[in-house]
Formats: C-alpha cells, sequence, structure tokens
C-alpha cells in the first residue's frame, strides 16, 4: 500500500485565467426578470421566451435531489451566479482564425485548438464563455447540407427546426438541473445531418468557462437523420478558481431510422465545478446511439447519458469512464429504456478512485411492456487506489417484458497484487507498473476515443496517477 | 437558495386504522404480567412507532413496494385460532404437522398459532446441555438477564423502521434459543408459524442468541390454515452469533395467498462467526422483508442461499444487506426466484464496506427468470466500498427460460409442461446444491416443487 498524492490544484493543467473582458454581464443571481433579459439581449422569439419562463418555474417549484452528492448539492449558492455573460466580440461568429481577439486566441493555444485544426479536424466550435465565439465549418460539409453552428446562431437562421426539436426529447419539467439549462441556456451546438450523409471526421467544440461564479449553461441539438453518420466530440476544460462554478448542460439528440450518432465528451472541469448535466437520446428504427463518457475533473459530476430505444432494431452504448481524486465526487453511469421490440444496448463503465475521491455508478436499464426479444448487458469494474477512496455501484434493472435477456456485473478491486508482482518480476518498477495496470483498465474505453483524445485522456491519467501505488 | 423539506405531520394509515393502540400494549403487559424494564421497552417501543411516518413510495426502500392501498382495518389483534393447545404432535392439523416433519429426529418443536403457544418440546438430551429452547414469554419470567441483553438491542432496536418498532411493542410469542458455550446441536429446531382465520394478525418474534463455539440449525415455516383469509404479519429475527458459532436460519415463507408480510431479519456477527440464511419464499400477497447481515466481527462470514417462486398477483420485495465493517470478513449471497403471471419481484442488495473492513472478499447474485409475459422484475444490486483492499462483485440476470434446453428435453418425448417444469427446477438447484445441510434442502426443495406444481 502507498503514499497517496494530492492532486494539486495548483498544477491544474489548463489552471490559467485571462482578464475578463465583457460586453455585457448579467447582475447575479436568477429570477423571472434576469430570464426575459437574456431573451431579450439574444432577440429571441416570443415561444422561445416562454420556453425559459417554464423551465424557471419548475427550477424553482422543483426539490432539490435528496440523492447522488446531496451533500454538496446543498452547498450551491444559486444566488451567487452569473447566469448570462456576453464577450466582447461575441456579436457575430469569427470566419476565420485572424479574426479572433488575441487574448481569447491565447486561450486556445493553451487548449491547442489550432493544432487540432491544422489535424483537419472537420470543424471548430469553441465556446468561450456563453457565446460561440468562432466557427469553422469545412466548406464540403456545408456543401452537403450540414449544418453545424451553434444554438443561438440556429435558433434565428433555422428557427423552424429548432422549434420542431427543442425540448422534446428532455422536456423543461424533466429535472431540476434541466428545468435550469432551459430558463438560462445560452450556446451549445446545433447540428443537422441530412438523410444519408456520413461525416467521417469527428466533430468538435471546446467549451470553457472563464469567469468568476459563472455559469455555464449551453444547449446541445443534434439531429442525425434517416441513415445518416455523425461523431460529435466534446471536450471541456475550466481554469481553477477559488469559488465554485457551476455548469449545467443539456444534449438532447434525435437519430432517425438507420442513422447512427456518437457523442464523445472529455470532462476535465478544474475541481471546483459542479457539473450537473442531462443527456439523452432517442434512438429510431435500427438506429445507433453511443455515448463514450469520460468524467475526469470537477468538485462533483452527476450525469448519466441516456438512450431511449424509440424503434424496433435501435441500438444504444454508453461507454462511461470516471477518475475521482482528492475530494471528487464522480456520480456517473448511463440509462437504457428499451421502449421498442428487438432493441439492444451496452453500457460499460469503468471507475478509479484515489486520494480520498468517490467514483459511483449509477445506471438504468428499463424495458417496457412491449419490448419483447431486448437484449442488454452491464458491466461495472471499479478500482480503489488506496484506502482513503470509495466506491459505489447502484444499478437499476426494471424489466416488465419476460422476453429478455439482461445481464448486470459489477466488480470492486484494488490493483491486482499478481498483476504488479508480475509487472515488477520484469524489471518495471511499481510506480510505472501500476501506471500500466490502471492504463490497461481503462483501455477498453480509451480506445474508443478519437487519436487526439486517447492521447490526452492517458496523459491526464497518468498526471493523476503520479507517485501513487497501488 | 435553499429547499427547504415540507416536515408536515403525515396522516398514518396503520395508526389511523386502530387495529393497535397504546392500550393493547398496557393490556398484552398486564396479561402476561411482564416485569417493569419490558413493559417500559414496549412502552417506548410504541412512541417510536407513533412517532415513525409509514414508509411511502417517495422512500428510496420501498419505492417499488406501494403499501398505500393496504386496507388496514380488516385486521384485527387477537383473532382466535382453531388450533388448540396441545401436548401431542398427533393432534395438530395436518399442514402444522407436515411443516414439523415429525417422522425425523428434531431438537426441539415449537407451533404458534396466532399468537398463542399450542405446541412445544426439546429434547432431554439437549436441554440437558443447557441449551434453551422456549417460548419468548416464558424466557423473559425463566431467563430475563439474557433477553434484558439481547431483545431488540443491537441487532434490531425499535428504531429500526416503523414495523420494526411495532414489533417491538406488541410481540405477542416467539422462539427463543439459546446455545451455550461449546454446545454443537446436531438436528434442527423446527418452528411453524400458523395464521388462521379471517383478518389474523401475527407478530412473531425470534431471538436467537449462539454463544461462542456453540452451533445450530432452526427452520422456521410460515403456513395460513384458511387459505382465502386476509391476514398481516410483522415479524422480526434477530439472531447474535458470538465469536466463533456457527447458526443456520431456514425460513420456509408459505403464507396464503392473501397475507400481507413485512419483516426485518438481522444478524450480528461477532469473529469468525459464521451465520447461514437459507430461505423459500413462496406465499403472501405482498411482502417485504429484510434480510441483513452485520459482520462487526473480524473474519466474520454470511451466506445466504434463497429461492422465490411466484404467481398470480403476488409481490415479494427482498432486501437484504451485508456490512463488512470487521477485518476479513466474507459475504456470499444467491437468490434465484422465478416469475409466472402476472407478479412482481424487487431485489435490493447492497454489499456495503467500511472503511475498516478491509480484506473483506464479497459476492453477492440475484438471477431471475420471467415465465409470463406479465411478469415483473426489478434488481437492484448495489456496491457502497469505503475500503481498497476489498473485493466485491455483484450480479443480476433477467430472462426468459433457455429454449434450447426445453427442445431438448422435448426432443427426448418429454412433454413441454414437463420440461419447462425440468428446466426452473434446474435453475433452483443452483441454489439447492449450495445448501449443507441435506434436511433443509430437501425440504425447501419440495416446497418449491409443490408451488411449481403442474
Amino acid at each position: 500500500m502507498a503514499a497517496t498524492v494530492d492532486v494539486n490544484l495548483d498544477d491544474y493543467k489548463y489552471g490559467f485565467s485571462v482578464p475578463e473582458n465583457y460586453a455585457f454581464k448579467a447582475e447575479k443571481g436568477l429570477s423571472e426578470r434576469i430570464v426575459k433579459q437574456i431573451s431579450e439581449m439574444k432577440n429571441e422569439p416570443g415561444w422561445m421566451t416562454d420556453f425559459r419562463l417554464r423551465g424557471y418555474k419548475h427550477f424553482m417549484e422543483r426539490p432539490m435531489p435528496q440523492w447522488g452528492g446531496q451533500g454538496m448539492l446543498n452547498t450551491i449558492n444559486f444566488d451567487d451566479i452569473y447566469y448570462y455573460i456576453k464577450p466582447v466580440g461575441a456579436d457575430k461568429a469569427f470566419e476565420s482564425w485572424d479574426d479572433v481577439p488575441e487574448d481569447i486566441k491565447n486561450t486556445f493555444d493553451r487548449l491547442g485548438i489550432p493544432e487540432a485544426e491544422q489535424k483537419f479536424l472537420a470543424g471548430v466550435g469553441a465556446q468561450y464563455e456563453s457565446e460561440v465565439i468562432y466557427h469553422s465549418i469545412i466548406k464540403d460539409l456545408e456543401a452537403k447540407g450540414v449544418l453545424f453552428l451553434d444554438m443561438d446562431a440556429s435558433l434565428r437562421e433555422h428557427p423552424e427546426i429548432v422549434k420542431e426539436y427543442f425540448g422534446t426529447v428532455i422536456p423543461p419539467e424533466d429535472n431540476k438541473f434541466a428545468a435550469l439549462n432551459t430558463s438560462v441556456w445560452s450556446g451549445g451546438s446545433f447540428i443537422y445531418v441530412p438523410p444519408g450523409v456520413h461525416i467521417d471526421l469527428p466533430l468538435q467544440a471546446y467549451f470553457r468557462i472563464n469567469a468568476q461564479n459563472m455559469g455555464q449553461f449551453e444547449r446541445t441539438l443534434i439531429i442525425v437523420d434517416e441513415g445518416a453518420y455523425v461523431h460529435y466530440v466534446e471536450g471541456c476544460t475550466a481554469p481553477t478558481y477559488s469559488t465554485d462554478s457551476l455548469h449545467s448542460a443539456v444534449v438532447e439528440i434525435i437519430v432517425k431510422e438507420n442513422g447512427r450518432c456518437r457523442y464523445s465528451t472529455i470532462q476535465n472541469w478544474s475541481h471546483n465545478v459542479y457539473n450537473l448535466v442531462t443527456k439523452r437520446a432517442q434512438a429510431y428504427k435500427n438506429a445507433t446511439m453511443e455515448w463514450v463518457d469520460g468524467n475526469l475533473g470537477s468538485k462533483l459530476t452527476m450525469k448519466y447519458p441516456a438512450v431511449w430505444l424509440m424503434e424496433d432494431g435501435a441500438h444504444g452504448e454508453v461507454l462511461s469512464i470516471a477518475f475521482a481524486g482528492k475530494g471528487q465526487v464522480q456520480d456517473a453511469g448511463g440509462k437504457i429504456v428499451h421502449a421498442a421490440p428487438n432493441t439492444s444496448s451496452v453500457i460499460t463503465s469503468k471507475s478509479i478512485s484515489k486520494g480520498g475521491g468517490r467514483t459511483t455508478y449509477r445506471g438504468l436499464i428499463k424495458v417496457a411492456p412491449d419490448a419483447t426479444n431486448s437484449k442488454s448487458n452491464v458491466l461495472c469494474d471499479a478500482l480503489i487506489l488506496d484506502d482513503e477512496s470509495a466506491s459505489d455501484t447502484f444499478p437499476y434493472i426494471e424489466i416488465e417484458n419476460s422476453n429478455v435477456s439482461i445481464g448486470h456485473e459489477a466488480s470492486v478491486s484494488k490493483v491486482s497484487e499478481e498483476q504488479l508482482f508480475y509487472l515488477m518480476s520484469r524489471g518495471i518498477e511499481e510506480d510505472t507498473a501500476s501506471n500500466m495496470i490502471v492504463s490497461g483498465f481503462i483501455e477498453p474505453i480509451v480506445k474508443e476515443l478519437p487519436m487526439e483524445y486517447a492521447l490526452e485522456m492517458n496523459r491526464l491519467i497518468e498526471m493523476e496517477m503520479e507517485g501513487s501505488v497501488g | 437558495m435553499s429547499v427547504a423539506l415540507t416536515n408536515t405531520k403525515q396522516k398514518d394509515a396503520l395508526l389511523d386504522a386502530g387495529v393497535f393502540s397504546r392500550a393493547d400494549v398496557e393490556t398484552l403487559s398486564a396479561r402476561l404480567n411482564e416485569p417493569d424494564w419490558l413493559k417500559s421497552m414496549r412502552q417506548t417501543a410504541w412512541t417510536v412507532f407513533e412517532e415513525t411516518p409509514m414508509p411511502t413510495t417517495s422512500d428510496e426502500a420501498w419505492r417499488r413496494t406501494n403499501i398505500k392501498k393496504v386496507k388496514w382495518n380488516k385486521f384485527a389483534l387477537n383473532g382466535s385460532s382453531s388450533v388448540k393447545a396441545t401436548q401431542a404432535l398427533a393432534d395438530l392439523p395436518e399442514a402444522v404437522q407436515s411443516a414439523l416433519e415429525g417422522d425425523y429426529p428434531a431438537s426441539g418443536r415449537l407451533v404458534i398459532a396466532n399468537n398463542q403457544v399450542v405446541y412445544l418440546e426439546i429434547s432431554e438430551a439437549v436441554a440437558g446441555e443447557g441449551v434453551i429452547f422456549t417460548d419468548l414469554s416464558t424466557a423473559v419470567a425463566e431467563h430475563p438477564e439474557l433477553i434484558q441483553q439481547y431483545l431488540a438491542s443491537e441487532a434490531v432496536p425499535p428504531s429500526n423502521s416503523k414495523f420494526a418498532a411495532l414489533s417491538s411493542a406488541l410481540w405477542q410469542a416467539g422462539v427463543f434459543l439459546y446455545l451455550p458455550k461449546g454446545v454443537e446441536v446436531e438436528e434442527p429446531f423446527q418452528v411453524a408459524y400458523v395464521l388462521d382465520g379471517p383478518g389474523s394478525v401475527s407478530l412473531p418474534r425470534t431471538l436467537i442468541v449462539g454463544d461462542q463455539s456453540s452451533s445450530a440449525t432452526i427452520i422456521e415455516e410460515e403456513i395460513s390454515l384458511s387459505e382465502h383469509g386476509q391476514g398481516l404479519n410483522v415479524g422480526v429475527v434477530e439472531i447474535y452469533a458470538n465469536a466463533d458459532s456457527k447458526i443456520r436460519y431456514v425460513e420456509v415463507q408459505r403464507w396464503g395467498e392473501d397475507v400481507y408480510n413485512f419483516n426485518v431479519k438481522r444478524s450480528v456477527g461477532q469473529n469468525d462467526s459464521n451465520v447461514i440464511w437459507e430461505t423459500g419464499q413462496l406465499g403472501g400477497r405482498l411482502t417485504k422483508t429484510y434480510f441483513d447481515s452485520l459482520l462487526p466481527g473480524n473474519g466474520a462470514s454470511m451466506e445466504f442461499n434463497g429461492v422465490y417462486f411466484l404467481e398470480g398477483k403476488q409481490h415479494l420485495d427482498t432486501d437484504c444487506l451485508i456490512r463488512h465493517t470487521g477485518l476479513y470478513t466474507n459475504g456470499d449471497l444467491l437468490l434465484h426466484g422465478a416469475l409466472k403471471d402476472s407478479s412482481r419481484s424487487v431485489f435490493t442488495g447492497l454489499i456495503k464496506i467500511d472503511p475498516t473492513g478491509q480484506q473483506t472478499n464479497s459476492y453477492l447474485k440475484n438471477e431471475n427468470l420471467l415465465l409470463d409475459d406479465t411478469a415483473r422484475a426489478d434488481s437492484i444490486p448495489s456496491l457502497e466500498i469505503d475500503a481498497n483492499d476489498v473485493r466485491a462483485s455483484h450480479g443480476a440476470t433477467i430472462g426468459k427460460i433457455v429454449e434450447e434446453y426445453v427442445f431438448y428435453l422435448m426432443s427426448r418425448g418429454i412433454p413441454r409442461n414437463t420440461a419447462v417444469r425440468m428446466v426452473v427446477e434446474g435453475f433452483f438447484y443452483k441454489v439447492f446444491d449450495r445448501m449443507y445441510n441435506k434436511r433443509v434442502k430437501e425440504k425447501l426443495s419440495q416446497a418449491v416443487s409443490a408451488k411449481i406444481g403442474d
């Protein structure tokens, strides 16, 4: 057993901040007036204002969840948060990299975005504060009729599509934080992939929180039309601040017949961010939805990407990986609802806790009475690296149909002495050996990530692992 | 912004039904001529019962078991039973005799019908070794120091829950088994709890204390004599397994189809003790039973081998906790269930490992076989782990019968019905095969086969 290593917030890789420079900053706290003000600032149509108010009303009425990280949830002071900040230059999205202001560019430089672009990634939508300020879409995508723009712009430019789908997968009343997001959402991505269009390179967007006490409430809507395919990659980093920040996003995805969507996230908020996100997809006939969800950062994450299998033959997958260090709670998992016959799903979860961190797998497999011939398999493994850390598994399995095959397995253990001994007998240092075992443990998920992300993921895990021996 | 929890005084359907009252507690104490400590214990428990809100579907543990529609006023305390007290086993109704397995040797037998002791025997050889096996009220009079030390103490105090508080306040008859240091009893103790007549209420309480290095098996069978009478059972079992002792507790639950059944069964295992639960849950309209194993002692272990078979509109909610607090403790739980018609099962199993519970090895598995489209099974196996040098794993499966197996048997000329039955029995045998005690294995497998029928 070994010494534990503090995760030092000062060393946080992306823990820098640039001086704030805003065009508009709403006052702290939330009220009906602020909700209306946000909507007015954005020149939104009346139905959206009403939608926001509906969310606001429910947010105020809905009690705080009494499960998961409720101890931490209860400490959030909702009156001490800026719900809308608009940075200078956000009035229009930038067409080319040269137009982006220097200080914002510096931030992106440190995140590696230009390199990413140089690697011919399909499109870069980077969110700085609450507005998407830089957006580029490769020409041939435009030619294929793919829409990839920020949510606010899509509301201006394609109001009919937005109105048709917005809030249909996750209604404002879904949960307290979805309601909060509905009332103050700003930014996020909107993607529409027309029938039969296959986007080969992943679409990416970075989100960043930069202002102290700044809530980040982006809203993403992805529609994959019949037979189309898209891989969307979301990465999050936030600078370190001493007061707590709140991130509460809503992601809605609709995958139509024979379509396929993969949504990958590496969440690496600094260790003072509350990350309370609602993600849900609907998969129609023979469609496939895959969530790849990595949670490394934040103080508290509560996030359970969901797939509703709506029609015959739909398939859903959730790959979840969580790493909780000192003071962190990663309450993650996945939900699959089998609402139609011949649907199948897989949830694979790997979690690691260390230095007093707590990982929790919380999941649901639900099979509706009509969903005959459904298959589902859930596999959860957890590693606990020292005696201060903890791990929980709460899988809910609700089956209302006999013609099914459902399995769940979970195990929790420490780094195996045998594996460690084997590697050390080959002359490998204990630290390195331990690292190798952890890398092997998460391998099934990391290999599903695009290469740049897989590298970053491995680097981050290595950093977190430094000096620790199981 | 803070969200205040509304704490308005809730309606208490059970209390308001007037089936039980504080006056009943006083009458009971007076009738049984109880000592002051027990009187005040019952009074305190009644207060806890009054103050504890009725569980609702907003409570996580009761989310899937709704008792809102139970008509509590249909039940009456002290309903009379047709079973009269007797000295001879042969005088008891056939169903009771069969539960007690008169053809086999036993270390002791006890029958309680509607809270009245109607039959009691103990083998002289066993009594000669200092083993106490008697009804709980007699034990209060004869061994007050032991009862005072253990009853409703660490395992199931009134504060455990609404129904545990009711049991502490109003238990009427029960079993006390005490095994002195070093005494190993070979033949089982057999207990039958009987519900008789519509609206009957049973409040059984079992207290088992195994002193150092003792061992014994106790089999409790629960039966209804009038099949269609509505009944209520609120039971508590406490098992105190002291150092190096080994207690096997067997339950054959065959309540009638209109019985509402609420139980808290809990063991406390000291150093190197071993508690084995073996259960067949077959009867009852609606059941919520907790089987909790606390392992505070170093090297303590528990094993659970359980089956259930449900049909009609039966609802069974089994809640198992294995709590590892001591060093190098072991847990191993296997529960298989099959569901017919529109029956429903809920299984919640939690392996909880405290920070002190290093070198724990724990396993928990629930498998369900759905035999009809309308049956429903929820399975929630959970882990809460606060120590790192442990191995803990769990599994749950829900599925239908494997058609290949049925096809294979049919290809050998076996009719479909029989083939299905054989496959279901085979599914249960994975549990029966773990039962070390041959008689227990036979008793439970026969009870299950009888329930499966054709």
